[in-house]
């Protein structure tokens, strides 16, 4: 993979994560939350920077309040189903139960991680659009530092937000055009098509055994 | 850089026949037909990290501070940056190859052989351009899904982009010896591997199946750089829609569990 590929998809998921991490504020404060796909976005954001940002905060108390902000605000059910595409409803409710488990947990694990590689990013939202099924997706631009000299193009990423309960969460995030579901809808049709279900679970739960070491 | 671009073009031959008979058992990914192939290549060069080039960089990380480091880096990347103002020609962007031609000059001569990337701080930031991203944008596909040894993920497309970046390298004219351009490929191959390994942790958490995770986001990432951010179209909806999902095989039987 090109450095420069590795190099983005590293700093812009510790971004992506500090902007997808944090809603909700205002549900602390007892108001509504935002009404506007962009405006969930925009608030996640500024939050998720400030924790980032917060130099009172350990590395730990970072990731763990990043990680409340992805479990408020992304719909990891969606995001599992849309990863797992056809062959979900094949599943029985059992092992649609223990995927999702699965699935939660190696999103917020990995993606939580990448916190620790934050530097100075700062990451703005420069337009959004609605989708023909009515998601929205934000398009959000990440700057940083770059040899002594800050405002360099870093990357960007797309969030893609659904509806549910009146409320818009994150079912996708695209990096640079890498998009997650995608990638992972691939890596589970591959494992899908060879060792099926029992495979696929038991992969999962290994891999996120291996990394809560 | 000889040494290198002898092997790869050995590699790319290869590859290629191997793929004949390859084809005949094609997979079910069309854009990686020959993915027993490049799984063989692709594990060669990740044992090769494991056991050689992963140590040597964590050693480096450790051994050498990091402003030092970050000359290393920069005189690497501008040693090969003539080749981004090639494809910026090529590519008719002429406003952008002006400044990188500008960008190369400067760190060439007043940042001492691109150690100091004055340029950045003179506004005439980085690019990425390769002939890979302009084949593709004369028209031609990114080809099926090629890994190469050392050089890893790239297409029969963008393989062609390593020869013109060679072509394109000031010490391919210079054409020094092998006692100097050994040591000097193999001091930018580890520089350029410590600079990755945050985001090469990152896969090793994150995929299930690490060579499919590569894949996916080399070919769709590549694929964005060459439309230029726009959004694909190729994503399509089936991708969101949970109704109408129509990922390729769709026809196959269930598959059977533990088998």
């Amino acid at each position: 993979m090109s450095k420069i590929t590795l190099q983005l998809l590293a700093t812009t998921l510790t971004c992506a994560i500090a902007g997808v991490s944090v809603i909700k504020a205002a549900d602390q404060t007892g108001s509504a939350p935002p009404a506007t796909a962009r405006a969930v976005m925009e608030k996640v954001i500024h939050d998720g920077l400030s924790i980032l940002r917060d130099p009172s905060l350990s590395a730990d108390q970072k990731r763990v309040k990043v990680q409340q902000i992805a479990y408020d605000n992304m719909n990891f059910e969606v995001m599992g189903r849309l990863s797992l595409g056809r062959y979900y409803r094949q599943l029985t409710d059992a092992q649609k139960t223990q995927y999702q488990q699965e699935f939660k947990q190696l999103v917020t694990n990995t993606y939580g991680h990448t916190t620790d590689d934050y530097t100075d990013e700062d990451v703005k939202v420069t337009s959004d659009r609605q989708e023909s099924d009515g998601d929205f997706t934000v398009q959000s631009h990440i700057t940083g530092t770059k040899n002594g000299k800050a405002g360099q193009d870093i990357a960007n990423v797309d969030y893609r937000l659904r509806k549910t309960d009146n409320q818009w969460k994150v079912i996708d995030f695209t990096i640079d055009g890498v998009s997650i579901v995608s990638n992972y809808r691939s890596q589970f049709q591959d494992i899908m098509n060879n060792g099926g279900i029992d495979q696929l679970l038991k992969m999962l739960h290994d891999k996120n055994a291996a990394n809560a070491k | 850089m000889l040494l290198l671009a002898k092997w790869q073009s050995a590699v790319v031959v290869a590859a290629m026949a191997a793929s004949l008979c390859g084809g005949c058992a094609a997979g079910p990914n069309p854009a990686d037909p020959w993915e027993k192939t490049n799984r063989s290549i692709y594990n060669f060069n990740e044992g090769l990290d494991r056991v050689a080039l992963k140590p040597v960089a964590d050693g480096y990380v450790k051994v050498v501070p990091k402003p030092i480091r970050t000359g290393i880096g920069n005189g690497f990347d501008n040693l090969v940056y003539f080749n981004v103002v090639f494809n910026d020609v090529l590519q008719n962007k002429w406003t952008q190859g002006v400044g990188d031609f500008g960008r190369f000059a400067v760190n060439s001569t007043i940042g001492i052989g691109g150690i100091f990337d004055v340029a950045t701080q003179w506004s005439l930031p980085a690019h990425e351009n390769d002939f890979g991203i302009t084949m593709r944008k004369w028209g031609a596909g990114p080809g099926p899904y090629l890994v190469l040894p050392f050089f890893g993920p790239s297409t029969v497309t963008d393989s062609s982009g390593l020869a013109v970046k060679y072509l394109a390298d000031p010490l391919t004219w210079l054409n020094p010896p092998l006692v100097v351009t050994i040591p000097l490929y193999t001091t930018g191959a580890v520089d350029l591997r410590s600079r990755f390994d945050s985001i090469v942790r990152f896969r090793n958490e994150s995929a299930i199946d690490p060579y499919v995770f590569t894949r996916e986001a080399y070919l769709q990432y590549r694929q964005q750089k060459a439309q230029e951010g726009k959004p694909a179209a190729s994503t399509g909806p089936s991708l969101y829609d949970e109704d109408t999902d129509t990922t390729p095989a769709a026809t196959q039987p269930a598959p059977q569990p533990g088998k």
